[in-house]
């Protein structure tokens, strides 16, 4: 096609210096790095050097542009050699016509197959010929381009300055980008063998989820053939962060990676975390985690799916969003293969599971595809120790899925009130759970937690947690207490003193931050005989609790150790919404309602007033009364 | 004599019988709005 072309030209030689407008149809051409079809040469015979070209088609490193106009000045075409030193180029289309024109300058050599394309100080915009949708990125900034070609050997250069872009959406942007990229490459043996460099020194990128400021500068070295592109070896300094080695190979007929795979160096975990993985789980609504210390990492991918992946933990610290999980002295090799399970080895020098303080433990993972299996966890808690039986997490396709068998061993109930703020309690805790299931975000209790406390016994049964590992954490429950016995209970919240047993429900109790949202309660006097009295320091607590100063019946009992006063029954409920407690009693009286019949003689009958309580501002008052007595510690 | 000792009896016993008046803190600024409990809570198996 090019000898066509020329020998047309030859043909038309003698009509220069005579004034005429020639028009050529010159076919298509064909270079190693591009293809033009419908190819039209228009110049006047009497101002030499002026000409449009007209390109039905031109394909350049895939891309396909259509109807596009060039002028040049200076031209000159012999049909060997290509000059057009000052040209422009327009899409000729009715958009394209009111757009700039983007400047070039170009050369080409048949002899020695030289070719020099360049662009100087161009404003972005200007590319809108060549890049399509371009205008709705909003780019501004000035960008050199220059790519030399000759025989087997090409060079490429760009430059970009002030870039910013944002896409229509909002989830792709730039801002004062200073970027450079050089590269240089040999034909041989059917392919581009490559080098390049690039050099972002200023500016930001946003590609949600991730943000990342300038400071990367990526060396890369592989082979361009027909078929497919090598990056046989690609190296990353990422600043603040750390270096990555990555290889890729791509299908440029399929426009896909068939494999790829990267190891980094020693990263800083904290920014690689807050970086680029944390920004990640957040679209997959997985909950906020941070961690500091060092890690390793390395995946491979290869026919459609991942293969291989490593990340090791070097003195690294993890807690979870909330704050409830602390992890701190983690060291951690942890591999997974998609076609075997293994094992890593994890260990932990000290930790913290909500209040409670744990000591340094191993972690025995195994990984089975998509499975992670805990199993015989024991991890020293206080002075007894925290097992996990069995943890079994794995993603399925309607979500995270996970169990637990496991619970508490021999834990001393006065260190772990004290660890939790609670007020002193005697004995030791051992508690097993039989099963804690996980799923649509939910952990739901199998079974009951039977607790045995102040001579009686509490059991938590339908126990769930929704949302457990994020801020809006709500604990739901239902509470069934028997025979308490009240006296013990009364002391231990250095509450007066109270003697007798008392049965309580708590229905449908939601909890979030530990606080109540809702519960029906109630609670009533045991069945069965014993002692039922109150000491006159319970009722001035009680009195307390209200909004009027000491009534005139408490000034005229005497005020020494031992007297009290005898009652036959407590009966009180309490239905909790919006921190509105509805209350109920024995009886109803006049406007009031009778928590507590008095019994004998000297007796006490309590009837509450207001029945719609701030449920607020009575814990206030009840964390008042207790405020600084020795044995409780109320927070 | 007699008399004025079982009434002075009585008068003991009955100064000993007290009636405490607790006004819990009132709600009411609280009711205006959003849902509030009107029933009472279930009598569950605690009130049996």
């Amino acid at each position: 096609m090019l000898l066509r072309t020329a020998v047309l030209l030859l043909l038309l030689a003698p009509l220069a210096g005579s004034a005429a407008q020639i028009t050529l149809s010159l076919g298509s051409l064909r270079h190693p790095s591009f293809e033009a079809e419908g190819v039209m040469l228009s110049f006047d015979a009497a101002r030499l050097g002026e000409a449009d070209i007209r390109l039905g088609v031109l394909r350049v490193a895939g891309t396909e542009y259509r109807a596009l106009k060039i002028h040049c000045s200076g031209f000159y075409f012999d049909g060997r050699r290509l000059d057009c030193p000052e040209g422009s180029v327009r899409r000729e289309d009715e958009r394209g016509r009111d757009r700039p024109a983007l400047p070039f300058s170009l050369a080409w050599r048949a002899e020695d197959n030289f070719l020099s394309f360049s662009m100087h100080d161009v404003d972005a915009v200007a590319f809108s010929p060549l890049v399509k949708r371009l205008r709705s990125w909003q780019p501004k900034g000035t960008i050199d381009f220059g790519l030399t070609v000759e025989g087997d050997r090409a060079w490429l250069g760009l430059a970009v300055r002030d870039l910013e872009f944002a896409s229509r959406e909002g989830d792709v942007s730039g801002k004062a980008i200073l970027l450079t990229v050089a590269a240089g490459a040999e034909h041989r043996g059917g392919a581009w063998q490559w080098n390049a460099r690039l050099d972002w020194s200023q500016g930001e990128l946003y590609r949600a989820p991730w943000r990342r400021e300038a400071g990367v500068i990526m060396e890369a070295a592989g082979s361009l053939s027909e078929t497919t592109l090598q990056v046989g070896l690609v190296r990353l300094d990422v600043m603040g962060t750390g270096s990555v080695n990555a290889s890729l190979a791509w299908d440029r007929a399929r426009g896909e990676a068939t494999e790829w795979g990267f190891v980094t160096e020693r990263l800083d975990l904290a920014s690689a975390m807050d970086e680029w993985v944390q920004p990640w789980l957040g679209t997959l609504d997985f909950p906020k985690w941070y961690a500091a210390g060092h890690a390793r990492f390395s995946a491979e991918w290869k026919a459609g799916g991942l293969r291989r992946f490593y990340a090791g933990l070097e003195d690294a610290r993890v807690a979870d969003g909330t704050g409830y999980v602390e992890l701190g002295g983690v060291n951690a090799q942890i591999p997974w293969e998609a076609s075997s399970p293994t094992d890593a080895e994890i260990s932990v020098a000290a930790g913290r599971l909500g209040d409670l303080p744990l000591g340094g433990f191993a972690l025995p993972l195994r990984l089975d595809g998509s499975e992670a299996t805990v199993k015989g966890l024991s991890a020293p808690m206080l002075d007894g120790r925290f097992v996990i039986d069995l943890l079994r997490l794995a993603k399925r396709p309607s979500g995270w899925h996970g169990e637990f068998e496991g619970g508490i061993e021999g834990v001393s109930m006065p260190k772990l009130s004290r660890a939790l703020k609670l007020p002193i309690m005697a004995g030791s805790l051992t508690a097993r759970v039989p099963r804690i299931a996980y799923e649509d975000d939910v952990l739901r209790l199998d079974g009951a937690l039977a607790i045995e406390v102040f001579d009686g016994g509490i059991i938590v049964h339908q126990l769930r947690l929704m949302d457990p590992f994020g801020k809006e954490r709500r604990f739901i429950a239902e509470v069934t207490a028997r025979n308490l016995d009240l006296g013990m209970l009364t002391r231990t919240f250095a509450f007066g003193s109270i003697e007798g047993r008392f049965d309580a429900d708590l229905h449908d109790l939601e909890m979030q931050n530990w606080q109540p949202l809702r519960f029906d309660a109630r609670i009533a006097s045991s069945e069965g005989d014993y002692p039922r009295s109150l000491s006159i320091g319970a009722l001035k607590d009680i009195t307390a609790l209200g909004e009027t100063g000491q009534p005139k019946a408490l000034e005229r009992v005497p005020e020494r150790s031992g007297f009290s006063f005898g009652y036959d029954r407590i009966g009180l409920s309490c239905a909790l919404r919006n921190g509105v407690c509805l209350l109920d009693g024995v009886a109803r009286e006049g406007e009031g309602v009778v928590l507590m019949r008095g019994s004998g003689i000297p007796s006490v009958s309590i009837i509450g007033y207001n029945r719609h309580i701030d449920w607020e501002a009575l814990v206030a008052r009840f964390r008042e009364v207790i405020a600084g007595r020795p044995g409780a510690i109320i927070e | 004599m007699i008399e004025k000792i079982l009434l002075l009896t009585v008068a003991v016993l009955l100064s000993g019988c007290v009636n405490l008046h607790v006004h819990f803190p009132d709600a009411a600024d609280k009711t205006a709005g959003g849902e509030v409990p009107t029933r009472p809570a279930d009598a569950g198996g605690a009130a049996k």
